[in-house]
């Protein structure tokens, strides 16, 4: 993403931290579209499940996620597809921020590459408040719209190229720190769910 | 010392030392040390769900930000 949002793309450096801003809201909106429509599904659960067994029954839900994260070419419910590239050069760097970060925010409509974003919908709706919910989903968009920075202080497309290195994003090691880093996420909301379920 | 063809037509994928700190934000092991940091902080805050959550959120979004 920082690739198509850096400041060559947008003008100038203030046109570029504006393209990340409207980036972050789409994400946020995105990311709010998803959690109501789990939400929703959880809600209409919990008519048939009693609340305590409901982390539960979502817990079969992870396992696929979790063994296509160990590298296992298991079916998940993500499009595999990129962003659509020809959005680029038929709209403005702005509007292009916000749709990107609205597609990328639902999360569904790419690639998958963490188990913890189904991990992190699927807990969302046990969340007490709407504050602590939207401080959540802020987490998350804060989270994607990070990688921005890579573009910090480049003038050319070129430099922000040169700053991705393939060598670190493509190696062994590096892959398996993504994979423990994914599903420790994971692990970590998994566990903090089923210990509340099980005091309730 | 001698410089191969293909040497000098290689890309330049290593990062330069001034890119240093925002090539982190694209970086495996920041992001599994920043894991760790997080959720040191959040065991030390005794944080429950929404810790956990938060702390999950943010590290799906950054690891969702760049493709495998």
């Amino acid at each position: 993403m920082a690739l198509t949002i850096n400041p060559a793309g947008s003008g100038t450096r203030g046109r570029w931290l504006a393209d990340a801003g409207s980036f972050f809201a789409g994400v946020l909106v995105g990311a709010l579209i998803s959690a109501a429509v789990v939400m929703g599904v959880v809600g209409l659960l919990s008519l048939l499940v009693p609340g305590a067994w409901l982390p539960l029954v979502l817990l079969p839900l992870v396992v696929p996620v979790a063994l296509r994260e160990l590298g296992l070419q298991v079916p998940v419910p993500y499009r595999n597809q990129q962003v659509p590239e020809w959005w680029r050069s038929v709209l403005p760097t702005g509007v292009v921020a916000l749709a990107y970060g609205l597609m990328l925010g639902v999360g569904f409509a790419t690639l998958f590459v963490t188990s913890a974003h189904l991990v992190v919908l699927l807990a969302l709706p046990f969340v007490g408040s709407a504050w602590a919910l939207l401080g959540v989903v802020a987490a998350f968009a804060a989270g994607k719209t990070l990688v921005l920075y890579l573009a910090e202080g480049t003038s050319s497309h070129g430099d922000v190229i040169a700053r991705l290195s393939v060598a670190e994003s493509t190696s062994t090691p590096s892959r398996w720190a993504r994979r423990v880093t994914g599903l420790g996420a994971s692990a970590l909301i998994l566990a903090t769910l089923l210990h509340l379920g099980s005091l309730s | 010392m001698n410089q191969t063809a293909a040497e000098a037509t290689a890309p330049r994928l290593r990062l330069r030392p001034s890119s240093w700190p925002a090539a982190a934000a694209r970086n495996s092991y920041v992001l599994l040390a920043m894991f760790i940091a997080l959720v040191a902080l959040g065991r030390l805050a005794g944080g429950g769900l929404t810790m956990a959550l938060a702390i999950g959120a943010l590290v799906a979004g950054w690891l969702s930000s760049w493709s495998p």
